[in-house]
């Protein structure tokens, strides 16, 4: 382990770590169209005249004035249910990315500090949990508990969490044998003040890491969800249950199953995108690794 | 190797010992019950449902119903499946190859195209290259699978027509036709391999940067190797290994993966199947699925710890 860091002043790290993101063209390009969306969901009222679940007659309408992207099945307005559901998709995102961070940190710092038994027994919850596929576990506890926003949010953050698990623990486990930990040790210092004061801020850059590609993987999940069925049920409009809903028309109006899919990709994408600037920024010793 | 081997294996009896608890857990203490698909059958009356509560053994309790189960598929017999009326062993086997081969094919699409481009991308530090590079794999882990796979069928099966619009033979073609499976077998592979040619271009792309700042590739060079050689022979080798445990870890978790791209491209694999039972409450052939999926992925990592340790020696010390 060459090149640990070295303890710069606090507000010094954050001035470079904010000078290295601004770096990232890709980076603050995404931090914009995130912050535009979020606005865009934030004040879907104002940008659309019609309700997500306002049906008329114009059925599978194209696009005019009145509705500029066109209209579904039943009449209702494309780009109203668009913007709606983008308010889904972040919720989700945000909510199961909290859960996971808050899981997954309490999990792996004690699993990380205490080896031995607690590691043992935190590890192989761990493995267990890690070894059932992800989406089919979550379509079977979405199949059986009535769907709602709620439900989703809870079953993606309670199934998802092991990753930042992992990470944190790793983490701790190379931290706490650093010679600052001894020294607090040293003192007399109690364990839970070592973990929260001294080892914890030293893993931030890690969780934030981990919690940015979290939202994406999380909206990634709830679309698939939703278009399987067992995610976000309708009417409440979701991108995944518009897919859904798009491929029965697919072959004569197939716009429909276009739209949701973009706005999932450029979502995804671009939180992907300020995902790997916060971690060149935050920690440049971290290598590029898959997610 | 054998005795780690011995161990990786008897560790993992109490992990998918786990999984079945917890899977049982959730299936059965879910409301609906598997009595429902019965239930809304007119033919069945109430003498008739009870009878079949009490000939499926729905009426004992939770935990004896579990040893049953857990004995039965502890000896092979893994019940009748509620929907096809046949054993569960059966069915899964029928589902299991189609799903092998999906899962094979990707694997070797993801390979043959991310490792040439891996390496290329690292080599010849070209801008455009890495840009493209970059392009392929921020897209590859962003764009949804399933949404890519209806895309793929919109253009290439609805308007211009060169696939078929899902299944995994054509009506028309008696027998097996290896050229009917490869026309049906071609899109769904790639679209389920786009994720891995994603990710493992990247990590390809890494690992050979790491390597070719080693020191004993600038000792070759020194040496006076043709830049050729000095890649394929020398660095390439030791940049492929971790590939390989990659590969490990995640080719268990493709079966439970490709679900989705089965339910889209109607490839009447395991993933379609397990949603099939999900919407029957096909409770045996659904706990059965399960097993066999965690079972993939355990294996999947126990082979990425071997293939560690056989790859690089001194890992095997620890």
């Amino acid at each position: 382990m060459q090149g640990m860091v070295q303890p710069i002043t606090q507000v010094r790290q954050g001035e470079s770590a904010w000078q290295r993101f601004r770096r990232n063209k890709l980076a603050v390009i995404g931090l914009i169209v995130l912050v535009l969306m979020l606005s865009a969901a934030i004040g879907a009222s104002f940008l659309t005249d019609y309700a997500p679940d306002e049906v008329s007659y114009d059925f599978l309408a194209p696009p005019s004035k009145q509705h500029p992207l066109g209209t579904d099945d039943v009449g209702r307005d494309e780009l109203s249910r668009l913007i709606y559901a983008s308010r889904i998709s972040l919720t989700v995102g945000i909510c199961v990315s909290t859960i996971t961070v808050i899981i997954g940190v309490l999990v792996g710092s004690l699993a990380g500090f205490y080896s031995g038994r607690t590691d043992a027994w935190l590890s192989g919850g761990i493995n267990v949990l890690l070894s059932i596929p992800l989406i089919p576990l979550a379509m079977v506890l979405g199949a059986f508990l009535k769907t709602n926003l709620l439900f989703v949010v809870l079953i993606l953050g309670f199934l998802s969490w092991t990753g930042v698990a992992r990470i944190i623990r790793a983490e701790f486990l190379s931290l706490k044998e650093r010679e600052f930990i001894t020294a607090a040790r040293l003192i007399g210092m109690h364990d839970m003040r070592i973990i929260i004061r001294h080892i914890l801020p030293n893993t931030f850059p890690s969780i934030i890491v981990a919690a940015t590609l979290q939202v994406a993987a999380a909206i990634l999940a709830e679309s698939a969800l939703s278009y399987l069925g067992f995610g976000i049920q309708p009417p409440t409009a979701s991108w995944g249950n518009m897919l859904q809903n798009a491929q029965r028309f697919f072959r004569v109006y197939p716009m429909l199953a276009i739209y949701p899919g973009v706005l999932i990709s450029l979502t995804v994408i671009n939180i992907n995108f300020v995902g790997d600037g916060l971690r060149d920024a935050l920690d440049p010793r971290l290598k590029h690794t898959s997610t | 190797m054998t005795k780690l081997l011995a161990r990786r294996l008897l560790q993992a009896i109490p992990t998918l010992w786990a999984v079945s608890m917890i899977m049982f857990g959730i299936i059965h203490l879910a409301p609906g019950g598997p009595l429902a698909i019965y239930a809304s059958d007119p033919n069945v009356d109430q003498n008739e449902l009870e009878r079949i509560e009490r000939r499926l053994g729905l009426n004992d309790p939770l935990p004896v119903q579990y040893a049953k189960w857990l004995k039965g598929m502890l000896i092979g017999d893994w019940g009748i499946s509620y929907k096809f009326g046949r054993k569960v062993s059966d069915v899964l086997g029928e589902r299991i190859w189609p799903s092998v081969q999906l899962v094979g094919a990707s694997l070797i699409i993801a390979l043959v195209l991310s490792v040439p481009f891996g390496i290329f991308s690292a080599v010849y530090r070209n801008r455009f290259l890495q840009y493209l590079a970059n392009a392929v794999a921020m897209l590859g882990v962003s764009i949804p699978t399933f949404w890519l796979g209806m895309v793929i069928l919109l253009y290439f099966s609805a308007k211009i027509r060169i696939i078929p619009s899902g299944g995994m033979a054509s009506l028309d073609v008696e027998g097996f036709s290896l050229w009917d499976r490869l026309y049906h077998l071609i899109a769904p592979a790639c679209v389920l391999a786009t994720l891995n040619i994603a990710a493992w271009s990247r990590y390809v792309r890494s690992s050979m940067l790491e390597v070719i700042g080693e020191d004993y590739i600038r000792t070759a060079r020194s040496k006076g190797l043709t830049e050729a050689r000095l890649i394929y022979r020398h660095a390439l080798k030791n940049a492929l290994l971790p590939l390989i445990t990659l590969i490990g870890l995640q080719g268990g978790q493709l079966i439970g993966g490709a679900m989705i791209t089965e339910v889209v491209f109607a490839w009447p694999g395991m993933g379609r199947l397990l949603a099939e039972s999900l919407s029957g409450r096909d409770y045996p052939v659904l706990m059965a699925s399960f097993m066999l999926m965690s079972a993939l992925v355990i294996l999947g990592n126990i082979a990425a710890d071997i293939s560690y340790g056989i790859i690089d020696p001194r890992i095997r010390l620890s």
